[in-house]
């Protein structure tokens, strides 16, 4: 029965934007989605180099930047705006690649501040290069009729990402990424790559990143640098993955469908609360619970099973 | 202005800031040699304080030299507590849960500021703002000023740490924690000290910094990124060390201000902190060592 929750949950989320209009609060909801299954995709991508290799990146927002810039192009040069994703995830993998090989050989805290460094000084690169980005003012793409096109395509971003983190996590890649994680140098010792396999990881995840900056672009309709790069899109990923729990198989989507809903109710509620509330949120999963939600549910299901007997 | 004038004024003004530099990394750099825990609420802990000379300047008009005597203590105070109630419980997990504790930490601080002050530029009127004194160039006396002040913490920390029994508790602790708890040391009162002692630290450049930049509560963020660049820099073996790291920081910032343009000055601390943390791949060295 578990097993087909998932299935039922695609097919509910495939026949959303058809059944829309007709339930109240249908258009919201579905325009609500479109950004829910991006996160969630992001985070899933995310936790391949945050979880499953245990090296936390604050840098993720350079990815999504760039395929939101990359997208906004080439739609203008008159690119179908499908195939502008694969470009997007393209340059992001390498952009990964060139910043990740140096910086990956850092471990824990340095790693996590060179890419506080690194998403900083592509932001700024970003707002400075007016001739490419449009500065500040950012780009605006042709509007038109893409909301169906962006749902399906977001969708299909998140089955990507789920059967990207189940190929890694079952293949010799995921492993080594595994050991790379609880030893650096017992995996090195072991004649595992620990550079290369490093790299792949933030390459893969990059790309997916990359691709749902383009469809938010195509969605929004506009991108400029203080959005698309800000250093709060990289912690958002952070806060999705570690509330839903590191390196697990539902924990950054669950986190990520958490987050959006915080980030829907704080705007709402109490716009000028919401970066006190996710600290708050943090600290209290980091002390009571650092492996998140999906460990947490998993304790009272115990607990209810305990009772049950 | 002439080709040697110009160079003049960046050695001045670029050794000027460095000193402020200086003392805004050394509460990061004793935090992270007694515990290993990198402290990304560090900036929040700067802008707070800044909030607070500004607070004080306006409701009672003190100068924010003054309004340090009380700001100081304060944070030492509230550093004790958050050690003794958050990070004590972290401190010997995974490095990541510390790191993304205070992270939540920090967040939060920024909320109070918005809370408090909104997102508005506040800065500070001071009457001696606009006083400049020659020195080759027109120096504004406040940097001045502050540069003594920042000297003057620098001296005051260098004694702490080698001459009362608890600064050498702490330089004990980071040095090897296991053997100082065998010489009947508590790491753990120790390091709730150096956490109090880093947040005071960081509160007093905080207070420095007030005097010299438009306060926002976005204002931390940009200069907890040049601290861990000075800290890594600075090869941290040292009060020196991190002197050194900071004077670096200080004069390349100001020479591709002046050379380059403020673009450039932005990015500076971010290309020398990557360049440095990947060419010097062993990260922080302790601040203490040797």
């Amino acid at each position: 029965m578990t097993r087909l929750i998932p299935i039922l949950l695609l097919i509910a989320l495939a026949a959303l934007p058809f059944a829309g209009p007709a339930i109240p609060g249908g258009v919201y909801i579905t325009r609500l989605a479109v950004i829910g299954l991006l996160y969630i995709a992001s985070a899933t991508a995310w936790d391949l180099v945050g979880g499953l290799t245990g090296q936390v990146s604050f840098g993720h927002s350079a990815f999504f930047g760039i395929g939101a810039y990359m997208t906004a192009w080439l739609v203008g040069t008159g690119w179908p705006m499908p195939l502008t994703l694969l470009p997007g995830a393209l340059l992001a993998a390498a952009y990964g690649a060139l910043w990740g090989w140096p910086c990956l050989r850092l471990r824990g805290p340095f790693f996590a501040i060179a890419t506080i460094g690194v998403g900083e000084a592509t932001r700024l690169i970003a707002l400075l290069a007016e001739g490419v980005t449009g500065g500040a003012t950012g780009l605006t793409l042709s509007i038109g009729g893409w909301e169906h096109t962006a749902y399906y395509l977001a969708l299909g971003l998140v089955v990507v990402a789920f059967a990207l983190s189940w190929l890694v996590r079952r293949s010799s890649l995921g492993l080594g990424l595994s050991c790379i994680r609880e030893d650096v140098e017992a995996a090195t010792s072991i004649g595992i790559k620990v550079g290369w396999l490093q790299v792949q990881a933030l390459m893969l995840s990059a790309a997916v990143v990359a691709a749902a900056g383009g469809i938010y672009a195509r969605y929004l309709y506009y991108v400029e640098p203080g959005d698309v790069f800000s250093f709060n899109r990289g912690i958002a990923l952070i806060l999705m993955a570690t509330i839903g729990g590191l390196n697990s198989k539902w924990g950054p989507a669950i986190g990520a469908v958490i987050f959006l809903g915080l980030e829907q109710g704080l705007a709402a509620w109490f716009p000028q609360g919401h970066l006190g509330i996710y600290g708050l949120l943090l600290i209290g999963v980091m002390l009571y619970e650092p492996n998140g939600v999906v460990a947490f549910g998993r304790k009272l299901r115990g607990v209810a099973s305990a009772a049950a007997r | 202005m002439t080709d040697s004038a110009t160079l003049a004024s960046v050695v001045i003004f670029g050794v000027l800031l460095g000193g402020v530099y200086a003392a805004m990394a050394y509460g990061l750099g004793l935090i992270y040699g007694v515990m290993r825990i990198v402290n990304l609420a560090h900036g929040a802990v700067l802008m707070l304080a800044a909030y607070a000379a500004y607070a004080l300047n306006t409701r009672f008009g003190l100068d924010p030299l003054v309004a340090s005597i009380v700001i100081v203590p304060i944070s030492y105070g509230i550093g004790m507590l958050l050690y003794s109630v958050l990070v004590r419980r972290v401190v010997h997990g995974p490095p990541m849960a510390s790191l993304l504790l205070l992270f939540g930490v920090g967040l939060v601080g920024r909320n109070i500021a918005y809370l408090i002050w909104t997102g508005d530029d506040r800065s500070i009127a001071l009457s001696y703002n606009l006083t400049t004194v020659d020195l080759g160039v027109p120096v504004p006396v406040t940097k001045l000023v502050i540069f003594g002040f920042a000297l003057a913490g620098t001296a005051a920390l260098y004694a702490f740490l080698h001459w009362t029994h608890t600064g050498r508790a702490m330089r004990a602790v980071a040095r090897d924690p296991v053997a100082a708890e065998l010489a009947g040391l508590s790491a753990d009162r120790i390091s709730a000290r150096a956490f109090g002692v880093g947040t005071a630290l960081a509160a007093f450049a905080g207070v420095l910094l007030s005097m010299l930049y438009v306060i926002n509560p976005e204002f931390g963020s940009a200069l907890q990124l040049k601290t861990f660049c000075i800290i890594v820099l600075g090869g941290m073996d040292s009060i020196g060390g991190i002197l050194a790291g900071a004077l670096t920081l200080g004069l390349a910032e100001t020479a591709a201000g002046v050379y380059g343009g403020t673009a450039w000055q932005d990015l500076v601390s971010f290309i020398l902190l990557v360049g440095i943390l990947v060419t010097r791949p062993g990260g922080l060295p302790s601040f203490f060592r040797r």
